[in-house]
């Protein structure tokens, strides 16, 4: 009886050993970001339209340049979404307390088969974009064919919910 | 006596359940040899393959697809794409050259590919490896420059005792039954020097070729002189490299943009190739997971054998006792019976495991033309002897223990 | 003295009962004595070998062998104690089968310190008559040399004594006559005590001393034997 327990309990010994060793980690090959925070294709900071499930304007500075994509909600962070504009006006709030504006205008992608009135890429270059390193900022869209809030946090992004 | 002379006589006394359980050991650990040496060399293989190719501009359609088209010459491309299209492409200050390409065809199994001539030429399959026809390498030969002439990969040249100077009329299909150009004779003037790589399994003719074969219609010879209307499969993309030799970070970029569109998209391998590995890893695993098995159940094998010998041997430990073997000795020659039955069936097993592999190479050349070795060193190399050791103790502990707690007096036989 | 034996008790104690089954007050042997102690099937003699030899503890009492005061050994040094000094012969021979008479020999010079020595192998079983035997296993040889082989076993660590439990018991006269004289002429020619313990009489006859183990063990009188 006492060997009949050990042979189950040594089998059971090795299976366990073989099962730990088979496991891998499991890896989230797409998006290892904690779940509900999405994914900015650009590596920039994702800022919803109105809301997440949206849309987003995600906004990337380089030294003293600013690029931004308007792409798809949720999780189609990947995804361009074109608008109509070929100027997008920002006021921006400085940590200084000061404001400036800046001007993004349409870049589009050719690749993609956008132009002008029908993009989804803009870029801005500002010399005072290369001192800061956080700012907020505040605009107008016609997002999806309705005119929409557009708030910028940077570097955080910005999500009402 | 030594006490090896003591174990080996023990070994030899209960012979049969002793080989039985050596030739068990034996299977499980080729077993698991095979399967961790196939596994990791699938991996490092696919993704060195991989590397080779920065990225692929392909048609709308499974990325999958495209890698395994593009790559390893199976499957079929999902759709076509404009020349124009990759043209545009070629502009970006990120891409160093695009290498177009035409897949569909086929001559007795293997793919007939058309493509560009740079791609014999100037094309790295692998990092810092390019195309050789050279003798001493193996090739033959020289890339084509006419219209009408092919260069076949290393292994399709072998299987199909292809000759310089030979001819073959292309099926129009990778299936079989596919109808042939029967009109069109491709020569044979290069045979390319083998790399270890898919490509030693294609055969690759000029793209003017592939626009001109009889039986494409018009609209596709059309294409071989106005590139307004010309289509390809796909182009490999070379891109820029920055400091440490990574590939160009503006490839994200550059992909994010061609993904936009509704009619191409950029996919690069190495970003792919996980994902393939997910898809076909539950299968690995229910190998790695039947081997264990396998394991397991030649060490409960020698377990059952150890206490059946055990039994059948109480007198021979008691005499031994009796002649001055202490409580550990017996201890000892039990657990190291079972030591040395793991370790000659572990070290059979790596070598047959090994040999598996080799044996197992050659098929798996032939049919994916990826390059095995049976030589190669896996995790499983390093772990034997140590796993051996552990499954040795733990299958004779017990035999070791019930030994070592037997008494001498009532073990030996009556008196008076 | 080779052995000293005082007032050594053994007891075996079961859930109902217990027995005495030794009462020894004393108990000698001198160097190179050999004595037969004689007695009937039961008596306890063979118990008296286990006490000696250290296989078994006495429950009270105190046993010198070969200098050792064997009752304050633990169970290991018993074992050393007996590998280095002990050689046992058993009535049933106790070879193992699964060895050559060669091996047995060279299994009885395994467990004491030094390295079993082929050639003295050799050379012992030469001396007990089966030189041209030595490859043969125990199921190959008969009854008498199956005991030749133990003999040989027995004397193959240099042992200073040699125990004999009913070594006859299980061979026909001539063979035990022959055994027993090969018993006494090896432990002469290698300098060993020898005590033997046989229901035997006749074998017995072959002693210069002899000891009545009736006398020996006050255990066997009926009033001590069961408490």
């Amino acid at each position: 009886m006492k060997n009949n327990i050990a042979i189950v309990l040594l089998s059971l010994a090795v299976v366990v050993l073989g099962i730990l060793l088979l496991v891998p980690k499991q890896q989230n090959q797409k998006n290892c970001e904690p779940e509900g925070k999405h994914k900015a294709y650009h590596e920039g900071s994702l800022n919803a339209i109105t809301q997440c499930e949206n849309g987003h304007f995600e906004i990337k500075v380089v030294d003293d340049s600013l690029e931004g994509w308007f792409v798809g909600g949720g999780q189609d962070t990947n995804r361009a979404v074109r608008v109509s504009s070929d100027k997008i006006e920002l006021t921006v709030f400085l940590p200084d307390g000061t404001n400036k504006e800046l001007l993004l205008t349409a870049s589009p992608l050719n690749l993609a088969g956008e132009k002008n009135g029908d993009c989804s890429h803009f870029t801005a270059a500002a010399p005072w974009l290369s001192d800061i390193k956080t700012f907020q900022a505040t605009g107008k869209i016609n997002f999806k064919g309705k005119w929409q809030p557009l708030i910028i946090q940077y570097p955080e992004g910005y999500d009402r919910d | 006596m030594s006490f090896w002379r003591i174990i080996f006589n023990s070994i030899r006394q209960h012979i049969g359940s002793s080989i039985l359980a050596v030739v068990s050991i034996w299977l499980g650990v080729a077993l698991l040899i095979a399967v961790f040496s196939l596994r990791e060399q699938t991996h490092k293989t696919f993704t060195e393959i991989g590397t080779g190719i920065d990225a692929v501009l392909g048609p709308k359609g499974s990325p999958l697809q495209i890698v395994l088209n593009a790559v390893y010459h199976l499957e079929e491309m999902p759709g076509k794409l404009k020349w124009t299209y990759m043209k545009e492409v070629e502009k970006s200050p990120i891409v160093v050259e695009a290498i177009p390409f035409c897949t569909g065809h086929s001559y007795a199994g293997y793919r007939v590919n058309a493509i560009d001539r740079r791609f014999l030429t100037d094309f790295e399959y692998m990092p810092g490896h390019k195309f050789s026809f050279a003798e001493k390498e193996g090739g033959q030969g020289r890339p084509f420059n006419e219209a009408k002439e092919a260069v076949a990969g290393w292994e399709v040249a072998k299987k199909l005792h292809i000759k310089l100077g030979q001819t073959f009329n292309p099926v129009c299909g990778v299936k079989s039954g596919d109808p042939i150009h029967v009109n069109d004779f491709i020569i044979f003037v290069g045979i390319l020097a083998p790399t270890g790589t898919p490509h030693d399994r294609a055969i690759y003719f000029p793209l003017t070729t592939f626009y001109g074969l009889e039986g494409h219609g018009a609209a596709t010879a059309k294409m071989a002189t106005d590139e307004k209307y010309r289509e390809i499969s796909g182009a490999y993309l070379k891109i820029k490299r920055i400091r440490g030799g990574a590939m160009h970070p503006g490839v994200q970029d550059l992909k994010f943009g061609i993904d936009q569109s509704t009619e191409a998209q950029l996919v690069i391998p190495r970003e792919v190739l996980p994902r393939l590995f997910s898809i076909i890893g539950w299968v690995d695993y229910v190998f790695i997971a039947v081997s264990f098995m396998v394991l397991a159940l030649a060490g409960m094998f020698l377990f059952v054998a150890l206490l059946s010998a055990l039994r059948q041997r109480r007198r021979d430990m008691a005499i031994m006792r009796c002649l001055g073997a202490t409580r550990r000795t017996v201890f000892g020659l039990v657990l190291s019976e079972a030591l040395i039955i793991c370790i000659i069936g572990g070290l059979l097993g790596l070598v047959f495991g090994h040999i598996l592999v080799g044996i197992g190479a050659e098929q798996m050349k032939a049919e994916t033309g990826i390059q095995f070795s049976g030589f190669y060193i896996c995790i499983i190399d390093y772990l034997l002897l140590p796993a051996l050791f552990v499954i040795g103790i733990l299958t004779g502990l017990i035999p070791a223990i019930q030994a070592y707690r037997m008494g001498v007096l009532r073990n030996l036989l009556p008196i008076s | 003295m080779i052995v000293q034996i005082k007032d050594v008790e053994m007891i075996y104690e079961t859930w109902s009962e217990k027995t005495k089954v030794l009462d020894i007050p004393k108990f000698e042997v001198d160097k190179g004595e050999q004595v037969a102690v004689f007695g009937p099937s039961g008596s306890g003699k063979s118990t008296l070998l286990h006490i000696i030899s250290g296989l078994l503890l006495p429950t009270r009492g105190s046993i010198e062998v070969c200098g050792e005061k064997v009752h304050e050994l633990g169970e290991a040094q018993r074992d050393h104690f007996r590998s280095r000094n002990i050689g046992y012969i058993f009535q049933t021979f106790n070879l193992l089968q699964g060895y050559t008479a060669l091996e047995n020999v060279l299994l009885g010079m395994t467990f004491s310190p030094g390295k079993a020595d082929r050639a003295s192998a050799n050379k012992l079983l030469e001396q007990v008559g089966l030189g041209e035997k030595m490859k043969r296993r125990p199921y190959q040889l008969s009854f008498g040399e199956q005991q030749r082989v133990s003999v040989a076993r027995a004397v193959a660590n240099k042992p200073k004594l040699i125990l004999a439990d009913e070594p006859t018991g299980s061979l026909d006269p001539h063979n035990s006559v022959e055994i027993i004289k090969l018993l006494k002429a090896i432990c002469k020619e290698h300098e060993c005590s020898l005590v033997i313990v046989s229901h035997n009489m006749d074998m017995i006859s072959y002693f210069e001393r002899t000891v009545d183990f009736k006398k020996l063990n006050r255990a066997l009188d009926t009033k001590e034997a069961v408490i």
